[in-house]
């Protein structure tokens, strides 16, 4: 087995690039495609099979209109590079994205969820697009070779050729973001910042969305755990930074358009909220951390009840430790408050009622549930409730 | 002579205890069967049963595990999970869903599903249908499933979940969509509809 690593390590130590050293790499021209012979090719064929697995995989958000959507933000960006980049969505909760040397970007659901309005997304599309313009992923594979940093390549290849999942992609979404993501330099995330900024403005976007959605960032890692920096932020220049950056990159521009696109982009994520913010909920992060982030989602004055209801929501999940119940109980009262038509908000309230004995009151809210709700899937369960 | 008959009937008793199986499954004959002294079930079939000690269930396939299969939890004592290994992301135990003795029925399904989620086996997991359910005496519920795993393999089936003596009891019947689930649902109904809590 030793000698197989080492055959591995000496094939690709000893792998000339027809391309040359990672500075003299141009950036990829509107429909290139590399010549087979290169090592380029090869990262493409493996990167292609990883696409096709992902097509088909359970982890896809399989919504069309959505990735449609996010595809025309990709092409209203940069309309050279329409064709030669796709985009899905991953059902993954975390704020992330990627861009895989082939043209595949891959945007979690996690980072969906964060965005406040269009412009934020086409922030981090942008950023995207520059690291495949630029070409960041082989130049991060050729850098790794030069500094003949052995376990990186081998990392990398033993990454992109799928060995350690057995076809596993949710595991090799991990490995991607070790071998082409976290391995591009400080100064490609810069280049990628620059570029993605620039393609924003040119595409009519309000350029003050990107810095707010690393502002936002910051003061979620603050409000939870900061030791473990989110997995976008885990190679990238610090938030801070990148924020001064972006902030002195749009002082440079003239006659600035401000299309930020809000409704738009809550049309296309509606859909999907509740389960999204359920699978926020699950990770069991700081309270504060996950009201923040139901903050962004329902934070408008019009869906103030909603905010409501899930904070009341985290709560309930804790569990009855630290008073969590009459706090999620106080929350769902201050949701009726807001809008008294809302039936999950008294099935919720009853049901934690019951629990804490308040029965009287607790049945008078469930039986309200079952007068609101439309044709309620759960009726006979509430019902035995009741009886 | 003596000594090649010596060689000849020592290597063919190793042959012979070479054939035993080390794979932990057993085989289920059709009838009444006591599935680790835990539930009582019947059976029109015969099915193939895994069991090893450091898992918490215990499960009976005809085609193999991912192709179809009926999963028998151990009984679940409060503050303890159905899966217990860590997150694939976090790494930490402490935030693996929690049983609870006091969940109400909506909660009970909600528990099912979380560790479900968390187990990672499945990128979609669904479930719908909830319904009172009584398995044998005991007052629970019953669930339909939806779900499909990384490669794209859809799965359907169905479960029924309850507690008993401050304990979470949960049986489910998962099978491939395509041919698996339409081969084994009727026959899995009628066991898990025969399920007694011991």
């Amino acid at each position: 087995m030793k000698n197989f690593f080492l055959i591995i390590i000496i094939f690709l130590t000893s792998c000339s690039t027809p391309i040359g050293g990672a500075k003299k790499i141009e950036d990829i021209k509107p429909e290139e495609t590399p010549s087979i012979e290169t090592i380029e090719a090869g990262l493409w064929m493996q990167m292609n099979n990883y696409e096709e697995k992902l097509k088909t995989s359970g982890s896809r958000v399989k919504d069309k209109s959505l990735e449609k959507y996010l595809k025309n933000i990709l092409c209203t960006l940069t309309p050279d590079y329409c064709k030669d980049i796709r985009v899905y969505v991953q059902d993954m909760p975390y704020f992330n994205a990627f861009m895989a040397p082939n043209g595949m970007m891959v945007v979690w659901t996690g980072l969906l969820l964060r965005a406040q309005n269009e412009a934020q997304v086409a922030a981090v599309i942008g950023h995207e697009a520059g690291h495949y313009i630029k070409r960041h992923s082989l130049k991060a594979w050729l850098d790794a070779k030069s500094r003949t940093d052995l376990m990186a390549i081998l990392a990398i290849g033993l990454a992109v050729g799928g060995v350690p999942s057995g076809g596993d992609i949710f595991n090799l979404t991990q490995l991607l973001q070790a071998g082409f993501m976290a391995k591009h330099s400080r100064d490609n995330e810069r280049e990628a910042d620059k570029i993605g900024l620039d393609l924003l403005i040119k595409g009519g976007y309000d350029p003050k969305e990107a810095p707010k959605i690393w502002e936002n960032i910051i003061k979620e890692m603050e409000l939870g755990e900061v030791n473990k920096p989110l997995a976008f932020l885990a190679s990238h220049p610090a938030p801070e930074e990148r924020i001064k950056n972006l902030k002195k990159q749009t002082q440079s521009y003239e006659n600035i358009e401000t299309k930020k696109n809000e409704k738009e982009l809550k049309q296309k994520t509606s859909p999907h909220l509740k389960k999204w913010v359920k699978d926020e909920m699950r990770l069991k992060n700081k309270v504060e951390q996950t009201e923040f982030v139901i903050d962004l989602v329902y934070g408008d004055n019009k869906n103030e009840y909603l905010l409501k209801f899930y904070k009341g929501e985290i709560y309930r999940l804790r569990g009855d430790i630290e008073n969590n119940f009459q706090k999620a109980i106080d929350l769902y009262k201050e949701s009726i408050k807001l809008k008294d038509d809302f039936a999950d908000v008294y099935k919720e309230l009853g049901l934690l009622q019951l629990k804490i004995e308040k029965d009287k009151k607790a049945k008078k809210n469930l039986q309200r549930y079952l007068d609101l709700a439309i044709n309620p899937k759960d009726k006979s369960i509430i019902e035995s409730y009741l009886n | 002579m003596a000594l090649i008959k010596k060689i000849f009937l020592i290597s063919f008793f190793l042959v012979l205890i070479s054939c035993k199986p080390d794979e932990p499954y057993i085989l289920v004959e059709p009838g009444k069967v006591e599935v680790n002294k835990i539930y009582s079930v019947s059976t029109n079939k015969k099915w193939s049963q895994f069991q090893e000690e450091e898992f918490n269930f215990l499960f009976w396939t005809v085609d193999g595990y991912t192709l179809d299969r009926i999963v028998f939890f151990k009984p679940l004592e409060e503050g303890k999970s159905l899966f217990d290994h860590d997150s694939y992301f976090t790494k930490e135990s402490d935030k693996r869903p929690i049983f609870n003795s006091k969940m109400n029925k909506f909660e009970m399904k909600e528990f099912f599903d979380d560790c479900i989620i968390w187990s990672r086996e499945f990128t979609n997991f669904e479930t719908t249908n909830l319904e009172n359910y009584k398995i044998g005496s005991v007052e629970g519920i019953s669930f339909d499933i939806k779900a499909q795993n990384e490669l794209g393999l859809n799965y359907r089936g169905f479960a029924v979940a309850g507690i008993k003596d401050k304990k979470f009891y949960s049986v489910y019947f998962i099978a491939t969509e395509m041919e698996f689930y339409r081969k084994y649902k009727e026959e899995a109904k009628k066991i898990i509809s025969s399920i007694k809590i011991l």
